[in-house]
């Protein structure tokens, strides 16, 4: 919470689901699985969201278990090419998530391995904020970036543009609006 | 939150341009006038040939109306920059070009490069040490760590080109390698030795990072 409490895409990272298991039947809530009118029994496997997996975790309710984009497969592929794992269809808030996980589970290495896979993806995130445009770009690699890593990418790339504009002398002079022009070509 | 993403991450490059040119500059007026009382100061009385000591914005009001001429800073100046960009190419830290170097020279080619001698000479090499320290600055990217970044010497556009993205990049390093408070004390376990698999050990309270 804090000052994540506005923030949109906070809440969106929260939605993620976990994988846990319920310690106790809990009455009438069969649904969850899927059965109406049916108890849930302990030790079920069910999805539940972040938001509400958290508090019932702290609170000793459920077990968690570490959800698959985070786990061995996906851990080794991080350390072999950080650059080719397709982060955005992992989960679309990967690091956002990442860092709530980190925070609520005891995991020694996954925080280093978050950080780690960060750093080697940021140059290359860079260098496409320099060179390419960004509608008519088809990079694979763009396409596989995560949410917080797409709006690195717009930032630069909106700062380029900004240089680049400048330096022609086009940032004094005034334009058509941009949401205009499209409307009219339309 | 209404703020374009631009205008919200720091200043424009307009903007900063607008804040360089309150840099001082000397410039030859080629008429005789009184002196100008403005708001940040008064300048002048001009008498034609003594040089005289202008904000840069002045200077370019004047130079516009054709009634001085623009004494460009001895940085800005074929040799200078030569040497500058060949301790550019070679070594590994920025050069110690003025802060505002990209601004004024902007400004000043831009209108009156007929002051500036070898003009285009002067603009190639500008334009080649901006892409040598674009390279580094792209090569401090890759020594990032979430204590600190340090790239000495860069001067006041380049920095305000890249802030939005390193400080962001920089903050989620920050939140990724930020350890929970209570780091030493667990303050919840998963439940399986083996990463990603659904089995359950005994009491659900053993977690051992088995990698």
């Amino acid at each position: 919470m804090g000052d994540e409490y506005w923030d949109l895409d906070a809440i969106l990272a929260e939605q993620q689901k976990l994988p846990s298991f319920f310690r106790m039947d809990v009455p009438g809530y069969g649904f969850l699985e899927g059965n109406l009118d049916v108890d849930l029994a302990a030790n079920t496997r069910i999805e539940l969201p972040y938001w509400l997996a958290e508090h019932l975790a702290l609170n000793d309710y459920i077990d968690l278990e570490l959800p698959k984009c985070f786990g061995h497969r996906v851990r080794n592929d991080l350390n072999a090419s950080p650059t080719s794992v397709n982060l955005g269809s992992l989960c679309s808030y990967y690091y956002r998530f990442g860092v709530k996980i980190i925070n609520l589970v005891v995991d020694a290495m996954l925080p280093d391995i978050l950080a780690d896979a960060f750093i080697a993806r940021l140059p290359l995130i860079m260098d496409y904020t320099q060179t390419s445009r960004l509608r008519t770009d088809r990079s694979e690699f763009i396409y596989s970036l995560d949410e917080t890593e797409k709006e690195l990418y717009k930032t630069g790339h909106e700062s380029v543009t900004a240089m680049a504009q400048w330096d022609q002398r086009k940032a004094v002079r005034i334009h058509t609006a941009e949401v205009l022009r499209r409307e009219r070509t339309m | 939150m209404p703020y374009p993403r631009l205008i919200r991450n720091g200043l424009t490059p307009a903007e900063v341009e607008f804040i360089a040119e309150n840099e001082t500059i000397t410039i030859v007026p080629l008429h005789r006038m009184g002196t100008l009382q403005l708001i940040n100061g008064s300048y002048g009385p001009f008498k034609p040939p003594i040089k005289h000591q202008v904000p840069l914005w002045l200077a370019l009001t004047l130079k516009r109306k054709q009634k001085c001429l623009i004494q460009p800073p001895e940085w800005l100046d074929v040799a200078y920059l030569r040497t500058k960009l060949e301790q550019e190419t070679s070594g590994e830290n920025f050069s110690d070009l003025p802060f505002r170097f990209m601004e004024v020279s902007h400004a000043l080619l831009d209108c009156a490069a007929d002051d500036v001698p070898q003009a285009d000479m002067v603009r190639t090499l500008l334009k080649d040490l901006r892409e040598v320290r674009q390279a580094k600055a792209r090569r401090g990217l890759q020594a990032i760590n979430p204590r600190c970044v340090e790239m000495n010497n860069l001067g006041m556009m380049e920095l305000n080109e890249i802030r939005p993205f390193f400080t962001k990049a920089f903050n989620e390093l920050k939140k990724l390698r930020k350890r929970p408070p209570g780091d030493s004390q667990p303050s919840q376990h998963t439940n399986s030795d083996q990463l990603g698999q659904s089995q359950r050990t005994g009491n659900g309270l053993s977690f051992s990072p088995s990698m």
